[in-house]
């Protein structure tokens, strides 16, 4: 599966209009970030605000603008994870049911937060953004084959929670 | 990929986890306060700013006074120059700054340097317990070996026994505490993990604890922490090798941030600090990855942070007037309406502190009213980049837009307005006023799309989209502070 969009130029991110543009450009990225973590729309709004305002006062340590995506991952699933550990009975998404009306969307949910928190970032990834697996890979630093097998893994898991998906 | 994964990509697409508006609101408010902070920092930015040269050691202890003295009186003569001074101090975020800096490279602030402690080493203690001699270990071997890694032996991080964590400076304000932790290991160790050359170790705070008097006592509503970096960076970008090369030690710093929480009971107050050191080459995050648990215990005094907390004193406000304003209810739909604020009280309550002054906004809605939906509509911040805001105005000139805190989470608490006066401004200021705008949703774009004003009187169900947001002042609506 390849990327459906040409990548945009890279925004210089030292100055705030560059850093808040680059932002906007990864926006879902984040989200899919912090949602890998946390499985709680409403709390990676929380997280993501506190998370670019630490990357901002930080960005002098990233040397290499082209890391900026991993980068700024990794600093939103920290900031995720400090949130989790605090609040350790969040609820997920798919256990509050008024917040979905749409059955299938509903499963979706459910079934993307019974995977492994790596998985849950790699399904968003592969299926919701329409990354490579190559660019997965470079992403969260690991081969692209790893992150082949652990779709895989997790193709077969979401499989068996969601036995409808086939209409 | 055969068929029948074409059918579940595309289920999956169709039905994809997408970013809430909230998230986009957060995503927004954030871009705003880095675009006000360089703003802000244009006007005393790091290369206009002139940095104290490092005195000699025997002079620490003098020049600083008559710097200090210097320094403002020369500052607070130009015209402008007060206004940035002040803009410097706006926010939690740039204390963090000022901790992580040595301190002979600190921008000059007199206040804030005599609240900067360091705790007594007496009292100050440490242990590393290494990952076998944790509760987390179960299963991490099993886990590794079948990923590829090594099984944990502690042989291959033999450099993590002499890591040492020896409490450093603290900065406590009566809201707002951060603890900085010397770790003894070269920055390089880390670099890996923080866009620079070097291994791939992260060291992450998780988990403080406090106890006053023994008892345990934890009011803090956010605590996080991590590696500081800062004073390692080159003006050029990236790092600064030499620095790291030289470096024999870095900081962890640890920021526990309140709200409305009480101070702490002047006199000593104990803080443990539990950080995990993490193999990133494995995994940064998960206890797979996880090397030791790193443990700083150290205790420090409240009593001088607490000090000017004692002033704290509250005015009342009528509102009124009817302004437009966006509601969001917990369907998940958003309506502009005309508002009718008569029936609502504004009490601001004004804490002078250490590094600036804070003034609680709580509000007070009709009897009877959907409270809920009142306080995620007006108070900005508790859902999107909405609500009522304040600017401020000192002795007449208006210093823009008051911010609360980064930490405001939004879960029925009041904001705290951060105003950036500290002790030694505020002694020339005669009075702060208040003045409220209401901010409101006024158009909205999705995907890129051509704005669309949102409609008064009529719900909207919008996903993911950008905002345009219009405010508008509340007359008569002004909150006087008197401070003398």
């Amino acid at each position: 599966m390849e990327r459906m969009e040409e990548q945009p130029p890279r925004p210089d991110i030292r100055t705030a209009d560059g850093f808040t543009a680059a932002v906007k450009q990864i926006e879902r990225l984040l989200f899919a970030a912090s949602f890998a973590v946390l499985g709680n729309g409403d709390a990676c709004a929380d997280v993501v605000q506190m998370a670019l305002l630490k990357a901002w006062e930080k960005r002098a340590s990233l040397r290499d603008g082209a890391q900026f995506k991993s980068w700024m991952v990794r600093i939103v699933q920290n900031e995720s994870r400090n949130y989790l550990r605090k609040r350790p009975n969040l609820p997920l998404d798919g256990d509050i049911p008024y917040m979905e009306e749409d059955h299938a969307r509903l499963d979706v949910k459910r079934a993307i937060n019974g995977l492994p928190e790596t998985a849950r970032l790699i399904v968003m990834l592969y299926y919701f953004e329409r990354y490579s697996a190559r660019d997965i890979g470079a992403l969260l630093n690991m081969p692209e084959g790893t992150v082949h097998s652990r779709l895989s893994r997790a193709r077969n898991q979401l499989r068996k929670e969601l036995p409808d998906y086939e209409r | 990929m055969n068929g029948n994964d074409m059918t579940f990509e595309r289920y999956l697409f169709e039905n994809r986890v997408s970013p809430t508006p909230e998230f986009s609101a957060r995503i927004d408010m954030a871009c705003e306060q880095i675009r006000r902070q360089e703003a802000r920092a244009g006007n005393t930015g790091p290369a206009k700013r002139k940095r104290r040269a490092r005195p000699r050691r025997k002079l620490r202890w003098i020049a600083p006074v008559a710097a200090v003295l210097v320094l403002l009186a020369l500052l607070f003569s130009i015209p402008g120059v007060s206004q940035a001074v002040r803009g410097w101090l706006n926010d939690m975020f740039r204390l963090t700054d000022y901790m992580a800096a040595e301190p002979d490279d600190r921008e000059e602030n007199a206040d804030i340097a005599e609240a900067v402690q360091t705790p007594v080493p007496s009292e100050s203690t440490s242990t590393v317990r290494y990952l076998d001699e944790t509760e987390y270990y179960d299963g991490v071997d099993e886990w590794r070996v079948s990923n590829g890694f090594a099984a944990f032996s502690r042989d291959d991080y033999a450099w993590v026994a002499d890591i040492d964590p020896e409490a450093g400076e603290i900065l406590y304000d009566g809201r707002n505490l951060i603890v900085n932790t010397v770790i003894h290991a070269s920055p390089s160790r880390f670099l890996g993990m923080y866009g620079g050359e070097g291994e791939r170790f992260d060291l992450w705070t998780s988990s403080v604890s406090v106890t006053v008097g023994g008892e345990t006592y934890t009011d803090f509503d956010d605590q996080g922490g991590g590696l500081a970096l800062q004073s390692l960076t080159s003006e050029l970008g990236g790092y600064d090798m030499d620095a790291v090369n030289a470096a024999d030690s870095v900081i962890e710093q640890t920021t526990l941030i309140g709200r409305q929480s009480p101070a702490f009971p002047s006199g000593p107050v104990t803080v443990t600090i539990e950080m995990w050191l993490m193999d990133g080459t494995i995994d940064d995050l998960g206890t797979v990855g996880l090397v030791a648990i790193l443990t700083q215990t150290l205790t420090f005094d409240a009593t001088d942070g607490n000090g000017m907390l004692d002033a704290a004193y509250s005015v009342t406000q009528q509102l009124s007037g009817v302004v437009p304003m966006t509601t969001w209810g917990s369907d998940g739909y958003i309506e502009n309406q005309m508002f009718d604020l008569s029936a609502v009280t504004v009490t601001a309550t004004v804490m002078q502190r250490t590094t600036g002054v804070g003034v609680s906004i709580h509000y007070t809605f009709p009897q009877g009213a959907d409270q809920e939906t009142y306080f995620d509509s007006i108070v900005i911040g508790a859902i999107g980049n909405r609500g009522i805001q304040y600017e401020a105005v000192v002795d007449g000139e208006n210093i823009g837009k008051v911010w609360h805190g980064s930490d405001f989470l939004g879960v029925h608490d009041d904001p705290v307005l951060e105003i950036p006066l500290t002790e030694s401004e505020l002694s020339d200021v005669q009075t702060i006023t208040l003045r409220p705008l209401m901010r409101y949703l006024s158009a909205y774009s999705i995907d890129g799309s051509e704005y669309t004003e949102l409609p008064f009187n009529e719900k909207q169900l919008l996903n993911h989209f950008s905002g345009r947001y219009t405010d508008v002042p509340l007359e008569d609506c002004d909150i006087v502070i008197p401070l003398h």
